[in-house]
């Protein structure tokens, strides 16, 4: 019976042993619209895997060039494909890491409180409930680019332009709406949910939506690939699929 | 409110003190031979060193990013030699805030070399002292409150640095996000109470750094 | 010592200082009016300047030529310049001390630095600071400062403009002391004759930065 101890020690240390030759550190680059969700997704990924994972999020745009520029990120997960395409173009990503899982709505808010809600997208073009018009900036970040894409759609873009106030990112966005600086502004619908001093005036249709989607892919330069790898495989699994629906997201099939 | 903001401002205050003291002999040197040159180089250095006060700081920061980038010829250099990356580490971090602040070490330097009287460099060559001997003896003592003053100014403008150092070291938390650069990021996710805080931290620190450098000039006119 | 200028040129702000004079005396005195270009000789031999043309020689060491110069810290020259220039930044004691490592010649070693204190009164005033001094105690520390150095020769540049009648007797007088305590020899300039006289052996009258005439003074040293 004096094995028994001895065999316990043994385990412990094989399992301290194991999981510390795993205990990798990976940084995600990720669009600023998945900071809530991406976060709890760590926390249970850390728990179960040991590996540390730390973000750096903020607008695609930005976080697409500085890893161009060599940014020493292992995953990157973007707002739209586009800006995968140019990493892609470029050479950045690992081969065949490249998926796309989630997609999201768009939503016309306004600061809480205003005075005149408006009941139709249209109505962004009314200068009487419209003076400015918060969105990410819709030359560059995705959110404004989506946003861009239906307000052409719907054929008022040229109208509502010069009232545009671009932010930095979609967060920054919010924030600009929060701060009734601005009369109202398009962000995700999974923004809008964080936020208690904005009201939700307009959920953008999916079938009038521009197509939203957000790929997922390791970073060739990374200096730890598999374990990016084994991260990005657990935001595929279910137990991740449930944590984005939660927040907001929908799950690309 | 303020837990995840002490790795910020510690991280800051490190980095900037490393960039001040890297600085400081080199700075002193070419303040020193700035003064005491005759040689015609002096105009075209003393432009170059003034740049980074006036070109705008993003451009700075861009040529920065192109030279220490991993495909830039200074960071692929560094790479190969020593394996470490400079661009979106706190090395450059420490590049960019050096490169902004040098101009006015080396400013305050220089004003603090040009009041040494010569005449007190030559007596002491008289008495046998050799240029080496002279300069620490007599020169850098007689300059010590323009250097250190310079010091201080340096170190302020560090710590207010935020143009250069968001393009080459970008905006990474826990790694390269400094103290301006989380007040930028708070105020565009609309967290202005937060902000507000670290702004007072930051004005109190550059308040404290500018206002000893003060003092310290106003001395060394006094005791003339 | 033996003083020589060979063909030295030195062009300054409304003349050339032209000299060539050699020269053997226990001490020289230089006058002539402001501007004649005293001090540049002074400079001249202590190294502070170069003159691009000539010849310098003390004791048949050669301090410059057209091709040689030997700069100010090796020509155990000492300078008392007429501002004195004394180190601000640090006390009486530390100043006399600055260049006391120095001893050119075994003889001039058996000065003790405690004697060129004494000499000059300055005992109870090492620990000041230099600002806190009058005007005729500063003019003993570079006195005192010079000395200790245990230089060859010792230059001083109007020693007595600056002081009252009073203190000036006793400058000269103290002068004088020195250069027999110690024995160095002492090159002075002056806009006085008369003090110059009493001083030295050998008188140099300056003008215009041409030596005018040389001659020895008639009093005894």
């Amino acid at each position: 019976m004096k094995v028994f101890p001895l065999l316990i020690a043994l385990s412990w240390f094989l399992i301290e042993f194991a999981s510390s030759s795993h205990a990798a550190e990976i940084l995600v680059f990720a669009a600023v619209s998945l900071s809530e969700a991406l976060k709890e997704c760590a926390s249970n990924y850390q728990q179960e895997s040991g590996d540390t994972v730390s973000f750096s999020f903020g607008g695609s745009n930005d976080l697409a060039r500085q890893i161009d520029a060599g940014a020493p990120a292992d995953l990157f997960f973007s707002a739209d494909e586009a800006k995968m395409d140019f990493l892609e173009k470029k050479g950045r990503l690992l081969a065949g890491t490249r998926r796309s899982i989630l997609s999201n709505s768009l939503v016309i808010i306004e600061p809480k409180g205003a005075p005149l809600k408006l009941s139709e997208a249209t109505q962004l073009a009314d200068n009487s409930f419209v003076h400015a018009l918060a969105l990410a900036n819709p030359d560059a970040v995705p959110a404004g680019i989506y946003a861009k894409e239906y307000l052409k759609k719907i054929k008022i873009w040229e109208k509502i332009s010069a009232k545009v106030v671009p932010t930095e990112s979609v967060r920054a966005c919010l924030a600009a709406v929060e701060s009734k600086n601005v009369d109202a502004g398009i962000v995700y619908k999974t923004d809008a949910r964080i936020s208690k001093e904005i009201t939700v005036v307009y959920e953008v249709p999916a079938s009038e939506s521009p197509q939203i989607s957000y790929p997922l892919a390791v970073i060739k330069e990374s200096a730890n690939p598999q374990p990016a790898e084994r991260f990005a495989e657990y935001l595929e699994s279910r137990e991740a699929a449930k944590i984005f629906e939660k927040h907001g997201f929908t799950i690309k099939e | 409110m303020m837990a995840g903001h002490w790795q910020v401002i510690e991280f800051t205050l490190l980095v900037c003190l490393g960039s001040s003291v890297a600085i400081l002999a080199p700075g002193t040197l070419l303040a020193w031979w700035l003064a005491k040159t005759k040689s015609q180089w002096k105009t075209i250095v003393e432009t170059v060193v003034f740049m980074p006060l006036v070109v705008p700081p993003v451009a700075t920061g861009l040529i920065l990013l192109d030279l220490f980038g991993r495909r830039g010829p200074l960071g692929s250099a560094i790479r190969a030699v020593f394996g470490v990356d400079v661009a979106f580490t706190w090395r450059a971090v420490l590049i960019a805030t050096a490169v902004m602040s040098f101009p006015l070490l080396v400013r305050s330097a220089r004003v603090g070399f040009d009041s040494v009287d010569p005449r007190l460099e030559q007596i002491a060559n008289t008495l046998g002292a050799s240029r080496s001997r002279v300069f620490f003896t007599v020169t850098v003592p007689l300059a010590v409150r323009g250097i250190f003053a310079g010091f201080l100014l340096s170190f302020a403008r560090a710590v207010g640095e935020f143009g250069a150092t968001i393009l080459v070291a970008g905006n990474i938390p826990g790694k390269t996000t400094t103290l301006s650069l989380s007040i930028y990021n708070l105020v565009q996710l609309g967290k202005d109470e937060e902000a507000f805080a670290l702004v007072a931290v930051s004005v109190l620190i550059a308040f404290g750094t500018v206002f000893a450098s003060e003092l310290l000039l106003r001395a060394r006119a006094n005791s003339k | 010592m033996k003083l020589k200028f060979e063909a030295i040129r030195l062009p300054l702000a409304h003349f050339a200082l032209e000299l060539e004079f050699e020269i053997e005396a226990t001490s020289i005195g230089v006058f002539g009016e402001s501007g004649s270009g005293k001090t540049s000789l002074l400079d001249l031999l202590a190294g502070v300047r170069k003159a691009p043309q000539g010849t310098i020689l003390l004791n048949e060491f050669l301090l410059q030529s057209n091709a040689k110069f030997v700069p100010p810290n090796r020509r155990a020259i000492g300078y008392v310049p007429q501002d004195l220039a004394l180190f601000p930044h640090l006390n009486v004691r530390k100043n006399i001390l600055y260049g006391a490592k120095r001893a050119s010649t075994p003889a001039l070693n058996t000065i003790a630095i405690e004697q060129v204190i004494t000499a000059l009164n300055l005992g109870n005033l090492l620990e000041r600071r230099i600002v806190d001094l009058s005007g005729g105690e500063n003019q003993r520390v570079a006195l005192a400062r010079a000395i200790a150095s245990r230089p060859n020769l010792i230059l001083l540049d109007e020693p007595f403009t600056a002081l009252d009648p009073k203190l000036r007797r006793t400058g000269v007088e103290l002068v004088r002391q020195l250069r027999h305590e110690f024995s160095i020899p002492f090159l002075v300039v002056s806009h006085s004759q008369s003090e110059l006289r009493s001083l030295c052996d050998v008188l140099v009258e300056i003008g215009a930065g041409k030596i005018l005439r040389i001659y020895k003074s008639n009093s005894l040293c």
